[in-house]
């Protein structure tokens, strides 16, 4: 069983103030693991174990989500979520999507692919979780899901995407949007160094320059 | 092989491309110093120092004060935070950290808050500290002159924006409101000039109306770090905002720091906003902090004469914005009268609340709806609404627990004091706190603090709590609907000037990128909207 986590994983030992001053960290380094295992240690040591295990199963979930997404996990899910100091994440839509997925069966053998490429060298973990994850039909629809999900803050079913790509005439794509947070948090229009329509956290004017550059975008960096 | 997650995304996003159609539907200081260079700042903060020297330092087992318990504040520590404030006055920086007494019991983002609101009750209890910069705040009297009220500390917006967009000296008198120069006693007097935004709400959302048939008031204000760069880059007048000069200014005003080092500590920019309650009574009076005001009544139609009338005003609200170097986004403060509102499960509760009437039957009316219209006041009718409605209003976010406790054991500390009758609502700061102490660095050389407005993609580095309202001064835009309801900095990240974009702007070197930036953004806050005088044709 799928515990729903608390709102958002402790991941600071006692002793470490906000304000330091952060290194520099790269995409990849978000999903080296180092500092997801120090939170899952930090959070196994600190919480009931059914607690302990829903929040692993959240950091876990970050970590495939930015595998199949691209998209840092310090992004997708709080700023800074790699660091030293991890920051709060006020919107916290991870917690909405994660209780999307988390009843389904399918979604354990995601996490567990996600653990198991933990073991593997840093640069080779996210192809390795696509390839499992694309070994059998009902991971990989459910990992389309959730890519689909986070890029268009809407919910698609798997069983629908896997008859939009087998059948003969596929019927119109249906989906629904998750929430109005999930509307202003999807990143297909981030990624392309834009906003959603109606929503954006932009300066006044920021369309007469043009947009940061990606990295911005999508790694803070 | 590192194609093969990148094929992989472009494959489900190429199959799904129909989907993204959903994207297109759906300022302190006893006595606020005469310089920064004198600028003394409180220190404390919600955890205990480990360190002497370093009063900033928290040790996360050690609460200032025990927000938990069921006992009462102890005398010790009580006097202890009343005679800091009055003798440090507000803090120029806020202290948090990640951590607390509850250690993983909480969130991070839960022990932030808790240090954010324990800065934002030092803030406000030092700057509604009486006046004279001696006396604390328990001892006040519901008429002592506050910090923020005297004018060597803090000056009104359209002292500041003057007719005809003169330029102003820190030291000048304060002039009467027109039609009140017979009325104005400015020892003791509040001088408030009726506009729109005295009697309107943001974006013009509609007026308030007390159950005494009264109009709420609005005043704005601003401390003298503001000032002087306002006065510095003659943003007082419209002409000034839009000199050539101006056109490659980026507002960024001076960011509050502690002492450190053998540096001065800095209180930086800090603007208040008060909402008011017109008093009818003798025992209204001791529920709230009161002062006397002579008000300048909007002219009669077709006339240029404004009526005078002279009122006893209740604070019900009053908004913080304080910017530090560590919250360049600012840190946003708000109390409110305890009595103003109920939140929905207080509904029943029978109470004389300010803007809401208890009712209990079938036929209650809407809540927070706004007043049938015109909303400007008749000058006939003093600051009476012309007609029976009265406000009903709710508030939509109820208070978190947390919050509910520390304003408890704060208002226990200035019992016996109207003081007692305030609570915070909570504090909106920017999360992202790497993103929140960016700046530029770019060359030619910036004047500090060098804020970095550009970033993309949120300027406001993560806002926590995503949306904050106060039911009296944002009461039509509460709730949680991204972009529509109060959210401090998301709103006010979208300010601007009247300033005008450079020459330079349109021309573009090699390689695309403009010879200039525009910056009409006026660092999170509208007061130089308010700018007067003439715009160039």
């Amino acid at each position: 069983m799928t515990h729903l986590p608390p709102p958002e994983p402790r991941l600071t030992p006692h002793d470490e103030k906000e304000d330091e001053p952060l290194g520099g960290v790269t995409r990849r380094g978000v999903l080296a693991g180092a500092a997801a295992a120090t939170a899952a240690v930090s959070i196994g040591a600190s919480d009931t174990p059914a607690t302990a295990q829903a929040a692993g199963d959240m950091v876990t979930f970050v970590q495939l989500s930015a595998a199949l997404t691209g998209i840092a996990a310090r992004k997708l899910a709080t700023p800074n979520f790699d660091a030293p100091v991890p920051n709060s994440d006020p919107v916290d839509i991870k917690r909405e999507y994660f209780q999307q997925v988390s009843k389904r069966p399918v979604f354990r053998s995601l996490l567990q692919i996600t653990r198991d490429a933990q073991k593997l060298p840093e640069p080779q973990r996210a192809d390795a979780i696509i390839e499992q994850v694309k070994a059998r039909p009902d991971t990989k629809y459910l990992a389309r899901s959730i890519v689909l999900m986070w890029y268009l803050g809407a919910w698609y079913e798997p069983d629908h995407l896997k008859t939009l790509v087998e059948s003969p005439n596929p019927p119109p794509p249906t989906f629904k949007v998750i929430s109005s947070k999930a509307y202003t948090q999807a990143w297909a229009l981030r990624v392309a160094q834009a906003h959603p329509m109606g929503f954006s956290e932009m300066q006044f004017g920021y369309w007469a320059r043009p947009p940061s550059d990606l990295p911005a975008f999508i790694t803070g960096n | 092989m590192r194609s093969t997650a990148r094929y992989w995304r472009t494959t489900v996003m190429r199959d799904h491309l129909s989907a993204a159609a959903v994207l297109s539907v759906v300022g302190v200081l006893s006595s606020f110093p005469a310089s920064p260079a004198q600028a003394r700042c409180n220190l404390m903060h919600d955890l205990r120092s480990t360190n002497l020297s370093d009063p900033t330092s928290a040790d996360p087992a050690k609460p200032t004060i025990d927000f938990n318990s069921n006992k009462p504040v102890d005398a010790a520590t009580k006097d202890e935070i009343l005679n800091n404030i009055t003798e440090t006055g507000i803090p120029c920086q806020e202290t948090v950290t990640g951590d607390g007494p509850e250690g993983a019991k909480k969130t991070q983002l839960q022990h932030r808050q808790r240090g954010f609101d324990f800065y934002s009750w030092l803030t406000f209890l030092a700057l509604n500290s009486p006046a004279d910069g001696r006396t604390r705040i328990d001892k006040s009297m519901p008429n002592t002159k506050a910090i923020w009220e005297d004018r060597k500390n803090f000056k009104q917006l359209l002292d500041v924006m003057l007719p005809d967009g003169a330029a102003s000296n820190w030291t000048d008198p304060k002039k009467a409101p027109p039609g009140c120069e017979s009325e104005f006693k400015p020892d003791t007097d509040m001088g408030i000039e009726i506009i729109e935004e005295s009697y309107n709400q943001p974006f013009k959302t509609g007026a308030l109306i007390d159950q005494q048939g009264n109009y709420a008031l609005f005043d704005i204000l601003m401390n003298k770090d503001m000032f002087d760069y306002i006065q510095e880059h003659k943003l007082y007048s419209r002409a000034g905002q839009q000199s050539a000069v101006n056109s490659k200014l980026k507002v960024d005003f001076p960011a509050g720091k502690n002492a450190a080092s053998g540096q001065a500590g800095q209180p930086g920019g800090i603007i208040i906003k008060v909402s008011w309650k017109i008093l009818d009574s003798e025992a209204e009076n001791r529920k709230f902090h009161t002062v006397d005001a002579v008000i300048s009544m909007l002219p009669d139609h077709g006339s240029t004469q404004r009526r005078c009338v002279r009122k006893t005003l209740g604070l019900v609200g009053f908004h913080v914005m304080h910017k530090t170097v560590t919250r360049l986004q600012w840190i946003w403060t708000s109390f409110e009268h305890v009595d103003n509102v109920p939140e929905q499960s207080e509904i029943r509760k029978q109470k004389a609340w300010n803007f809401y009437k208890v009712c209990n039957t079938r036929a209650c009316p809407p809540v927070n709806e706004t007043p049938p219209r015109p909303w400007e006041p008749k000058p006939a009718l003093g600051l009476k609404f012309d007609g029976t409605f009265r406000s009903q209003i709710v508030r939509t976010t109820p208070l978190t627990e947390e919050t509910k406790k520390m304003n408890r054991k704060f208002q226990e500390i200035v019992r016996g004091s109207v003081w007692e009758n305030y609570m915070l609502l909570s504090t909106q700061w920017p999360s992202d706190f790497r993103c929140a102490q960016k700046t530029t660095h770019e060359p030619p050389a910036q004047p500090l603090p060098d804020t970095d407005l550009e970033k993309e993609p949120d300027i406001n580095c993560a806002p926590a709590p995503t949306f904050l309202a106060n039911s009296t001064l944002e009461t039509y835009s509460q709730g949680k609907v991204p972009l529509a309801s109060s959210s401090c900095m998301a709103c006010h990240g979208n300010a601007t000037s009247y300033q005008l974009s450079p020459r330079e702007a349109d021309q573009f070197e090699p390689d695309g990128k403009p010879k200039a930036k525009f910056f009409n953004q006026t660092d999170f806050t509208f007061m130089l909207e308010k700018a007067r005088g003439e715009t160039q044709k």
